[in-house]
């Protein structure tokens, strides 16, 4: 697919509102508890709505950062070997933080 | 001169620093930085899922002196990387983007996020 610029500068604009609002909502439904009790920050994570807001908030996150890091290897980078490497390494990095809190949260949620 | 050996883009070497160019860099750097927080999220929601035992050694290890500094300054790059943003959008809808203008709210942008750092860190105990 031929990269364009100007559609990944809309998304990174568009996950990045995605996120302050996930986040600010997320601060809000946290005010509650107390995350230093397990039982009661296990319970709360252990709602299915509350778990789909932090993942949601997670998804919007790294999409955001994908998009921001992809244009800053863009520019700083030149070395297309390098180049390439730093790519599979950040969507790596990307990947097993999806896979990691998705599995946590629906195991926290089963 | 071979490609390798040519300025790379923003050309920081050759370009006098100023508030707005030095915001806008220092917005890249603490976007970048704020992505190992995500490693700290997942060995929280990690620890959660795993057992009470291993959510309480995160919390002892986050209570020790230098991670509450390392989350002082987290705070400090996400509030500054947030309202930069909003910044951004400003820019972009067409708005505050004179000289004079976008400096004040460079300056503006810097001392709320230092403010905004201090209230977060003083209500939940880090300072």
């Amino acid at each position: 697919m031929k990269n364009n610029h100007s559609t990944e500068w809309i998304l990174q604009k568009i996950f990045a509102l995605l996120f302050i609002l996930l986040f600010a909502y997320s601060i809000y439904l946290l005010s509650d508890v107390d995350l230093k009790n397990y039982s009661a920050t296990l319970k709360w994570f252990g709602n299915f709505w509350n778990s789909l807001v932090i993942l949601l908030l997670i998804f919007s996150l790294i999409f955001h950062s994908n998009i921001g890091l992809s244009s800053i290897i863009d520019d700083y980078l030149h070395n297309d070997i390098l180049k390439k490497r730093i790519i599979v390494l950040k969507n790596s990095f990307f990947i097993t933080i999806l896979f990691t809190t998705t599995f946590c949260l629906v195991s926290i949620i089963n | 001169m071979k490609k390798s050996n040519l300025p790379i883009s923003p050309h920081l070497q050759i370009y006098k620093p100023q508030i707005t160019s030095v915001l806008s860099i220092t917005h890249r750097i603490t976007g970048f930085c704020l992505n190992f927080l995500l490693i700290f999220f997942v060995t929280w929601i990690t620890c959660l899922a795993y057992s009470e035992s291993a959510y309480n050694f995160f919390l002892i290890f986050i209570s020790s002196l230098p991670a509450r500094i390392i989350c002082i300054f987290s705070i400090l790059g996400f509030t500054f990387h947030s309202l930069n943003g909003i910044r951004h959008i400003i820019w972009d809808l067409g708005y505050c983007l004179e000289i004079k203008k976008s400096t004040i709210l460079g300056y503006i942008i810097l001392f709320l996020s230092l403010c905004i750092t201090c209230l977060i860190s003083i209500k939940i105990g880090l300072l």
